[in-house]
């Protein structure tokens, strides 16, 4: 059961580090805040629950991590800096071109992301990039779905209407067209 | 913005983000896990179970009445040198036969202060001769009992002032009172603060001797004060008799199970019953022992003080003015009033204070909860 355990951690690690990177906008703290949980998840593993709620239960520990983290450092609530946001280099050399490309939209997202309060950045990052349904999301910040639903609505209007997101959505969405 | 546009934004953003090495993080969870504990899914429900226990908490200090005469904690303090025979601990049961041994622990030094009681030996026989012969109409301790059969615990105080240099002298009047009669001494102290001494001893007299010594107690000195209280046992003891005759039935039909017994597993979960049985007999002896020997023996405190010289005992009054009168009358007041508010309302207010401690509690682990929420 270990082991299937922590393939299973492992297949998750990438999208919850990043989830917490989203979140705290620290990948420090980020790193810190996934190891914790897991550690978290691996202590009480005899309490994961069985079946489509693991995942849910997972982000809801992830989360809580991420909370604790933030409340600790006293960051989370930080709108000032987005230093953190971008300078990473990307794995899989991509071309210098479509680095600083996406470098600069990264930054851009991670400001837009900065400036939204925890309960509205959570949930758009667990609905969109973590690929949580909004029940899972409910699951996870411990809220009911309908108010799951109400802010991401509301999140995603106020991300819509940020000016440095203007021109790349437009571009996205044509794109797509 | 559609759900596709937002993906890509938050994706890229989170592509910037290059991912650690799974590396063992779960080296330092060690391998064992901690075992399912589960909480309580809604704060409602801590809400509701902190009310209950507030409301139930208000309701056992509102009905909350003494349950009958209290009995002296000095004398109960001595009950391991008092004349209680068959002790818990002598009440072992071998495994292979139901037989009580008991009676081997009979301890008949009564400390240092008292003479030896002499030991009853009506008692003797008829714990001696086994469990069975003892029935809720025998007293297997010889204990004084009122002539309807009832037992009554007496407690009482005493306080008595004497002639200068007669506290001594009659301190041991009050002793040889209760010696003379079967009693003894269970404490006693003295003290000598300033030029008046004072000394206190605890007396435990044969009941049916209770009234005697107290009444010749009060002609040794100047009475200051004196109570005197009975408290009716005798259901208790029925009670407890009864619990113990069931309880030693079903140990010895365990004993005969276990006889029967075959293998190792049969064996043990039978001897176990048999174990539990036997405490439980054991400290129900223990608390029968302890409440016989209360209503074989009253508590009798006798606090034996030297008079003061006539002259501090008619101090004079001091003359006051007509402000200082009118202040001491307002303090004097305030404190009847405020003592009146608190008697009448005590109650009231001691639930009021658990449920404002509930609310606390609960406005408390409320934050908390929330302060993990997102």
């Amino acid at each position: 059961m270990d082991d299937v355990l922590e393939q299973w951690l492992e297949e998750w690690y990438a999208t919850a580090y990043r989830t917490a990177c989203l979140v705290l906008r620290d990948p420090v703290a980020a790193e810190d805040a996934v190891q914790e949980a897991f550690l978290r998840v691996w202590r009480f593993r005899d309490s994961i629950p069985a079946g489509d709620g693991r995942k849910a239960w997972l982000y809801r520990v992830v989360v809580n991590a991420c909370m604790s983290r933030g409340r600790v450092e006293g960051r989370y609530r930080s709108r000032t800096t987005d230093l953190d946001f971008g300078p990473e280099p990307v794995s899989g050399a991509p071309q210098p071109d479509e680095l600083a490309e996406r470098s600069e939209l990264s930054t851009l997202v991670g400001l837009a992301l900065a400036d939204l309060p925890d309960n509205l950045r959570v949930p758009l990052v667990l609905r969109f990039y973590a690929g949580l349904t909004e029940r899972e999301i409910a699951t996870a910040i411990q809220r009911r779905p309908g108010t799951v639903k109400s802010r991401l609505h509301e999140g995603r209007r106020r991300l819509a209407l940020d000016p440095r997101l203007a021109g790349w959505v437009s571009e996205l969405e044509g794109a797509v067209q | 913005m559609n759900d596709t546009t937002l993906e890509a934004l938050l994706h890229s953003a989170a592509s910037s983000y290059d991912v650690p090495a799974f590396s063992r993080v779960l080296e330092e969870a060690g391998e064992t896990a901690v075992p399912v504990r589960r909480r309580l899914g809604h704060p409602r429900l801590v809400a509701a179970g902190l009310l209950l226990v507030a409301a139930v908490g208000g309701a056992a200090v509102w009905s909350g009445h003494g349950s009958g005469t209290s009995v002296s904690g000095s004398g109960l303090a001595t009950t391991g040198s008092l004349p209680v025979h068959g002790s818990a601990g002598g009440d072992k049961v071998p495994a292979a036969a139901p037989v009580v041994k008991g009676l081997s622990g009979q301890s008949t030094n009564y400390g240092t202060n008292g003479p030896a009681v002499p030991a009853p030996d009506t008692a003797l026989r008829a714990a001696a001769a086994g469990p069975g012969l003892q029935t809720d109409s025998t007293d297997a301790l010889g204990t004084s009992v009122a002539p309807d059969g009832a037992k009554v615990v007496h407690t009482g105080t005493l306080t008595l002032t004497v002639a200068k240099g007669q506290v001594s002298a009659v301190l041991t009047q009050v002793t040889g009172l209760a010696t003379g009669v079967g009693g003894y001494v269970s404490s006693s102290t003295t003290a000598e603060s300033g030029s008046t001494p004072s000394g206190t001893v605890v007396l435990r007299v044969p009941a049916h001797a209770y009234d005697t010594v107290l009444t010749q107690a009060r002609t040794l000195g100047t009475v200051v004060s004196t109570t005197s209280s009975g408290k009716d046992v005798t259901a208790e003891a029925a009670d407890q008799q009864a619990r113990l005759t069931a309880l030693k039935a079903s140990r010895d039909q365990f004993l005969t199970i276990l006889a029967k017994a075959k293998t190792i597993g049969e064996t043990l979960a039978v001897q176990q019953r048999v174990d539990d049985a036997q405490t439980s007999i054991g400290q129900l002896q223990g608390e029968i022992n302890v409440l016989s020997n209360q209503a074989s023996y009253g508590t009798l405190t006798v606090s034996v003080t030297q008079k003061l010289p006539a002259a501090i005992a008619a101090k004079p009054v001091h003359r006051e003015s007509g402000l200082h009168k009118a202040w001491q009358a307002a303090v004097t007041g305030f404190v009847t009033g405020v003592e009146a508010l608190l008697s009448r309302s005590g109650r009231g207010l001691v639930v009021l204070l658990v449920l404002l401690v509930g609310a606390g509690v609960l406005r408390a682990a409320w934050k908390v909860g929330r302060r993990r929420l997102v």
